[in-house]
């Protein structure tokens, strides 16, 4: 490789953000680059509201709620989705996935998650990174604490931050999602990207 | 432990949360979701398991493949309609020519309809006793205009709008059917991409000598009698354009639908049809079931 061909890739990929900022629109758009890599950071966002999802669903057709029998149902979600991760439309992502959560689940599990799965899709618009990541991890943990820890405190551990900041954040972040709610998507975009339930 | 929960309403509404976040989030603890957390591990072995898929090279569609050439040969065939005299417009091949091609058009022309309405591409009533089953896949009309159905279905998938939806009325008894019948019923089970309902006759009422498209927005094709051919039938398929009405009728195969049984979910077979089809000899035990679930709701 010569110079300026390596001075190319590496301007290229200077100042990309990292995947774990994307919204999940350009998330996919980064899929053929790096298809586990992207993969796997959808995962990572989504797999924890799959898991009570799956809770919820064995918990009305199974005797009992083994972790390996819910941790199953969610792989096999992703495993069902992977094949058409990197096709159709970028901004109905989520709603696709829906989809492919109601196959392997059904429509009651997934309205179990569904107040926190589609506010995912704005809270990654948000500007501010520190705040993106504490809101989506509330939304992420379903806005529940630990048998000990409250939300605030589980966010100020993990972001080592003061639980008074971590409870600032979080009061930010979730005023500045319905800024974005209301002014960074255009007339019905929102809307249709989440089956009507946002804005 | 705050209180014994996990989630903290009050600090929760003090950060901003609405209403309907806090009160989904209660009822998750109310139901013992939380209970039980995820391994620390789960994303990795997620993603192990999903490594063959996702190396799959042909799933990344960002490359779509080139289109000149069908974009090309659809300009070369409108250049020669408008090129073609008066009276071969008139003519009957033409009118042959344009029907079979017609169906296949309005199908894949449903894409925009997903788009912008996000609703099914089209709605169909498969009538058994009018069309052969058979014939979706023996005849080249009928395999063609399958194929577009395929492709509608797969544009609405991908934009995540429910995929076509078809109302199967039967034959009256089980022995109505050969052999063929059924094997070719159960290839177009598990080809199939959209969502299928199968209707007992009985149960049809004025749909028992029916059978219907609704495409998009606008276009319904309707069959009245029973064909003797495959061609004869795709004559006889009459064309409606009225929005007023495809809406109807999409309603009212939407509600008809929901008197039978669900075969197919996106082209998943449901639960029960799964177990069945898993036998020897599973459609004609399916079939039965469908036909006998009718005749116990009639005798209760």
């Amino acid at each position: 490789m010569d110079v300026l061909e390596t001075i190319h890739r590496w301007r290229l990929w200077w100042g990309r953000p990292k995947l774990e900022a994307l919204p999940f629109e350009e998330l996919q758009n980064r899929y053929g680059e790096d298809p586990q890599g992207v993969y796997r950071e959808f995962s990572r966002r989504l797999h924890k509201l799959v898991f009570y999802a799956a809770q919820d669903y064995l918990g009305r057709h199974g005797d009992n709620r083994a972790q390996k029998d819910v941790e199953e149902l969610v792989i096999r979600t992703f495993e069902d989705f992977g094949p058409e991760f990197g096709s159709g439309e970028p901004t109905m992502l989520l709603l696709r996935f829906a989809n492919a959560i109601r196959r392997v689940l059904d429509e009651e599990a997934f309205r179990r998650i569904v107040e926190f799965y589609y506010r995912l899709l704005p809270t990654y618009h948000i500007v501010d990174e520190q705040e993106r990541r504490f809101l989506a991890a509330a939304f992420q943990a379903a806005l529940a604490g630990e048998k000990e820890k409250d939300l605030d405190e589980i966010l100020a551990e993990r972001f080592e931050t003061t639980v008074e900041e971590a409870g600032s954040i979080l009061a930010s972040a979730r005023h500045h999602l319905d800024h974005v709610i209301g002014n960074e998507f255009e007339a019905g975009e929102l809307h249709d990207s989440t089956e009507g339930y946002l804005p | 432990m705050k209180q014994g929960h996990r989630v903290n309403s009050e600090k929760l509404a003090r950060f901003g949360f609405s209403n309907k976040e806090i009160e989904a989030a209660e009822n998750m603890e109310k139901a013992g979701l939380f209970e039980m957390e995820p391994s620390p591990d789960l994303v990795d072995r997620t993603i192990a398991r999903c490594a063959a898929v996702l190396n799959q090279k042909d799933v990344v569609v960002d490359d779509v493949p080139a289109l000149p050439a069908p974009l090309r040969l659809a300009e070369g065939y409108f250049a020669a309609v408008k090129e073609l005299s008066p009276t071969l417009l008139k003519s009957k091949e033409w009118d042959a020519l344009s029907r079979l091609q017609e169906l296949q058009q309005s199908c894949l022309a449903t894409a925009h309809f997903v788009h912008s309405r996000r609703d099914r591409p089209f709605v169909m009533l498969d009538n058994h006793n009018l069309v052969e089953p058979t014939w979706w896949s023996s005849d080249t009309g009928f395999r063609a205009f399958r194929n577009a159905c395929r492709i509608a279905s797969k544009v609405a998938i991908e934009s995540g709008v429910p995929p076509a939806a078809c109302v199967v009325v039967l034959r009256p008894r089980i022995d109505d059917y050969s052999s063929i019948d059924l094997e070719a019923i159960e290839d177009l089970l598990r080809t199939s991409l959209g969502d299928v309902w199968w209707l007992p006759y009985q149960q049809a009422g004025r749909y028992q000598t029916l059978d219907l498209i609704v495409l998009g927005e606008e276009r319904t094709w309707e069959l009245k009698e029973k064909a003797r051919s495959p061609a004869e039938a795709l004559d006889a398929f009459r064309e409606l354009i009225n929005q007023g009405e495809a809406k109807r009728l999409r309603h009212q195969l939407h509600d008809v639908a929901q008197t039978g049984t669900h075969i197919l979910e996106a082209g998943h077979l449901t639960a029960n049809a799964a177990a069945q089809l898993k036998r020897t000899d599973g459609v004609r035990r399916l079939m039965d079931n469908v036909m006998g679930e009718e005749l116990v709701g009639i005798g209760g």
